[in-house]
């Protein structure tokens, strides 16, 4: 607010020009009632310097720069149209080439997509026998386990027509005492008998295993057959003419180990789960099966008959009963 | 900034910066010899200058080599009265022009430079203040004490047609 004290410098921003539309209203209303000030408000405003008539000019051209553009419109040259290149046609490029050289690509990228599809074949069919083979090895196994039931049927019999052979020898010679009760407890029919049927047991087992027939309740029975033949050979063994080179822990441990072999062969998973995992595994490879019959023909093999399912381990065919 | 902007300069601001220095120092070849060295300077810096502060930046390179070149050559006094001048510009004068012509003479060459940009080039206390490197407040009174000086030396109200 502008008053006596203050209003030189109001006045010096009024010349100035800083001050506002209002403040300069306010600064004319003072003057006005302050009509001694005038004189000062009006020299103030006019000791400002304008240019006006003596304006200076300076020589510009020594201060500016040449512009590439201005020199390059300035000093261009213009092409001869009148000179040509001689012998422009043996420059062209023939089409042929380029079609040729697509022609080989797209045969290269074929070829690696052919190559890539075999190989994803050849794999895919390896695996498949790998996992076949795998399940083929608990057939091997009950083969094998059979086989060995079978052995220890044919020695348990000869090693008693053995003990049978040798006390008929001795009481023809007549030399040992006790060769009568030695033939009757080896004839004993409880002993063999149980020996015998829980061997010929086993064996049925694992043939009806091989023919795919369940054998839970078989082996079951099997194990009940075991026990009993382990406690009937228990018995046996307490008489002193049968005992001979052999224990009662030896004849028990022995029974122990064939009860556990036919619990093995029945504890083992079942085989037929896994032929027939084998055979929808078959089901969902169509393409691999056509493949293998286009196999089959290129090398002249002999087909197996369509209405069968076949098992591949290795080279052989194993037929399964549906 | 291209060629053809740093031309569109100097048509522009050439001569004002002439005049401002040619005022300040009373020597024409002097004057022009600062505002080469300025353009040319500019010319120099020309990838950090674009076209909108052109013309501050020529001023403020001016002024400075106005300032070191009155430093150097002392041709002008530094005073900050005009109290021994007082007498002679207290004498009647035909023209108001022809004495602010001999007050503006007896301004320090700070006073000088602010007077002239702030009537000559219109600028604000802040652009003044930039180019001079001072604050805006002192902008403000070092021109107001210029400017009273200035009345003082041109006589008393009653003598001024």
């Amino acid at each position: 607010m502008i008053n006596l004290m203050n209003y030189e410098t109001f006045f010096l921003l009024y010349a100035d020009g800083e001050l506002s539309a209002s403040e300069q209203e306010s600064v004319l209303k003072f003057v006005e009632q302050h009509p001694l000030l005038e004189g000062e408000f009006n020299l103030i405003c006019r000791l400002k310097f304008n240019p006006g008539k003596d304006l200076v000019k300076m020589d510009k051209s020594i201060l500016k720069k040449e512009i590439a553009e201005d020199l390059e419109a300035l000093y261009a040259f213009e092409p001869d149209l009148a000179i040509t290149c001689p012998n422009k046609s043996a420059l062209y490029k023939k089409e042929k080439s380029a079609i040729v050289f697509r022609f080989r690509m797209f045969a290269a990228a074929a070829a690696i997509l052919f190559t890539a599809g075999i190989l994803w074949l050849v794999m895919g069919e390896k695996q498949q026998e790998s996992s076949i083979a795998q399940q083929a090895i608990p057939v091997q196994q009950e083969k094998q386990l059979s086989s060995k039931a079978e052995g220890k049927v044919v020695t348990a019999i000869e090693s008693h027509e053995k003990s049978i052979q040798n006390s008929i020898d001795m009481q023809h010679a007549g030399h040992e005492p006790g060769a009568e009760k030695a033939i009757a407890a080896a004839v004993s029919p409880p002993l063999n008998a149980s020996i015998l049927s829980s061997t010929a047991v086993q064996l049925q087992d694992v043939q009806k295993e091989n023919s795919g027939l369940q054998t839970t309740e078989n082996s079951a029975e099997d194990i009940g057959a075991t026990d009993a033949s382990k406690a009937s050979i228990v018995d046996a063994s307490a008489s002193p003419a049968l005992r001979g080179n052999l224990s009662a822990t030896a004849l028990l441990a022995a029974a122990e180990r064939m009860a556990t072999t036919a619990a093995s062969i029945a504890s083992q998973p079942n085989s037929i789960l896994l032929i027939n995992a084998a055979l929808k595994e078959e089901k969902k490879s169509g393409l691999r099966s056509i493949l293998r019959t286009i196999n089959r023909r290129l090398l002249n093999e002999h087909e197996l008959p369509q209405d069968q399912k076949f098992i591949q381990v290795a080279n052989f065919y194993i037929p399964v009963n549906k | 900034m291209t060629e053809r902007e740093y031309n569109d300069c100097v048509d522009a601001h050439a001569d004002g910066v002439f005049r401002f220095i040619l005022k300040n120092l009373q020597h024409t070849e002097d004057a022009r010899d600062i505002v080469q060295t300025a353009f040319e300077k500019m010319w120099k810096n020309r990838d950090a200058v674009v076209r909108e502060t052109a013309k501050s930046y020529l001023f403020t390179v001016a002024y400075h080599q106005m300032i070191d070149h009155i430093r150097k050559s002392k041709k002008m006094k530094l005073t900050d009265s005009v109290s021994e001048d007082s007498s002679v510009s207290r004498d009647i004068s035909p023209s108001l022009k022809r004495e602010l012509e001999m007050a503006l003479q007896q301004l320090t060459p700070l006073q000088k430079s602010l007077i002239l940009l702030k009537d000559y080039e219109g600028y604000s206390y802040d652009e003044i203040g930039k180019i001079t490197a001072l604050n805006p407040s002192q902008v403000k009174v070092y021109l107001h004490r210029a400017r009273l000086q200035l009345r003082d030396f041109v006589g008393k109200p009653e003598n001024i047609i």
